[in-house]
């Protein structure tokens, strides 16, 4: 069965990066450009002002975006996940560039 | 001022070690060793009151380091080193000063209230061929059913908290459950959504922590000539942070926090020592369209009173504030 390239994994990862820190329950992206949010650091995310604030809020998202994955059957490590977003000054790209480097896709379904 | 000044350095060099980078064979093939998995320092520069000495600094750092995963509960065990600091250029003009240097151990979560599920299976195929507004408005959605609604975290922790000349201290020593939750999101949020220009400017859960304390060295601060021989005391304590969205680019944060000493003596009541409570609101213009909106330009406001001394004091601040 064929699988997803690179770039195929990198821009569903994007997508879905931005649209659950994007939560509307929980928001802690202030950008409207992906370009621009790829672009920033992780720490410029509205994580929170007190750091356990800031920590518990990853933790958080980590356990939503995994459970978004999971909907489209992409198995990502939760401990991966907390751990790639705890550094602040890592791009928001070089994280998914990490991701795609561990996740594992299903086989495509088409062709 | 000095030992102030001492201080800064010393955490800046601590923030700035922490990261050791171990070379082998080629830069290419240079492996990061950090000493902790998390590091954090954010900044706030503020310009006073000119009786109230001109200029300060407000700071949070944070060293984090992953001890273990609890596969079992699905929690994971970390431990932090903190320090929260409001550091007055001219202390003696301002007695709103403290500095809070915390060590604790961490258990997050113990529990959480699962979100909904979602039992229909998307298509990847389908999110890379949609438009990309789309694929982000359905992950928004999907977000918002599946993030749990609830959380609790515990710690353990050790405080020493102290004025920025480290003339009055104490030591606290105890616990602290947090709560977040985003039930509380409707109420909260219903003036500022009233407020609100710009979609997608949404509020965050908010966090409340209720801690106990058992405080000692109570004779080395400025409330010691209120205590007579009880140097040591009970203490609970209520924090809580909230954030939300507010016209088209800022972010207004809320930060409360709460000190009630349990049977405090008479003197410390007479005084109205026995409870204290701290009050911070910010806000924020984001510069949203520019990459690492890092520099924001912040007005800040500050009320109440901080151990050890639990000085009351007010304090209007603008300025820009940083993340590192």
């Amino acid at each position: 069965m064929a699988e997803f390239t690179k770039e195929e994994k990198i821009k569903f990862l994007t997508l879905k990066y931005f649209g659950t820190t994007d939560n509307p329950q929980d928001d802690v992206n202030p950008y409207d450009s992906v370009d621009v949010f790829l672009d920033s650091t992780v720490g410029s995310l509205r994580w929170g002002v007190d750091a356990t604030v800031r920590q518990h809020s990853k933790i958080r998202f980590a356990d939503t975006f995994k459970k978004v994955l999971s909907l489209y059957r992409v198995d990502l490590d939760l401990e991966a996940i907390i751990t790639s977003i705890q550094d602040d000054n890592k791009t928001n790209r070089s994280v998914i560039e990490k991701w795609t480097e561990i996740v594992i896709f299903p086989p495509r379904k088409s062709n | 001022m000095k030992n102030t000044a001492l201080w800064i350095v010393i955490m800046a060099f601590l923030l700035l070690s922490v990261n050791i980078v171990f070379s082998e064979e080629s830069v290419d093939n240079a492996k990061n060793f950090s000493l902790f998995n998390g590091q954090y320092l954010k900044v706030d520069l503020k310009f006073v009151d000119q009786n109230k000495g001109d200029f300060g600094i407000d700071y949070k750092l944070n060293l984090e380091k992953n001890i273990t995963p609890i596969k079992k509960t699905n929690s994971n065990l970390n431990l932090n080193l903190k320090s929260d600091g409001f550091v007055m250029v001219k202390s003696e003009e301002n007695k709103l000063n403290s500095i809070i240097n915390e060590i604790n151990i961490e258990l997050l979560p113990i529990y959480k209230i699962p979100g909904t599920k979602i039992y229909k299976n998307p298509n990847i195929e389908d999110v890379l061929k949609e438009d990309p507004t789309v694929a982000i408005q359905t992950t928004r959605q999907q977000a918002e059913i599946v993030c749990s609604p609830l959380w609790l975290n515990f710690d353990l922790h050790l405080k020493h908290e102290t004025t920025q000349d480290f003339k009055n201290y104490d030591l606290a020593f105890g616990t602290a459950m947090y709560i977040s939750t985003s039930f509380l999101n409707v109420p909260l949020d219903y003036l500022f959504g009233l407020l609100r220009t710009r979609e997608n400017n949404n509020p965050r859960q908010i966090e409340v922590t209720f801690g106990y304390d058992y405080v000692v060295n109570l004779d080395k601060t400025a409330n010691k000539i209120l205590r007579e021989n009880d140097k040591n005391a009970n203490r609970f304590n209520l924090k809580a942070e909230w954030e939300t969205g507010i016209f088209k680019a800022g972010r207004i944060i809320f930060a409360y926090n709460s000190y009630y000493e349990l049977d405090a003596p008479n003197k410390i009541k007479d005084a109205n020592k026995d409870f204290n409570s701290f009050f911070i609101v910010k806000l924020e213009h984001l510069l949203y369209e520019v990459k690492d909106a890092k520099a924001k330009i912040a007005i800040k406001y500050t009320d109440g009173e901080l151990p050890p001394n639990f000085e009351k004091g007010n304090v209007i601040g603008g300025g820009f504030s940083f993340d590192f």
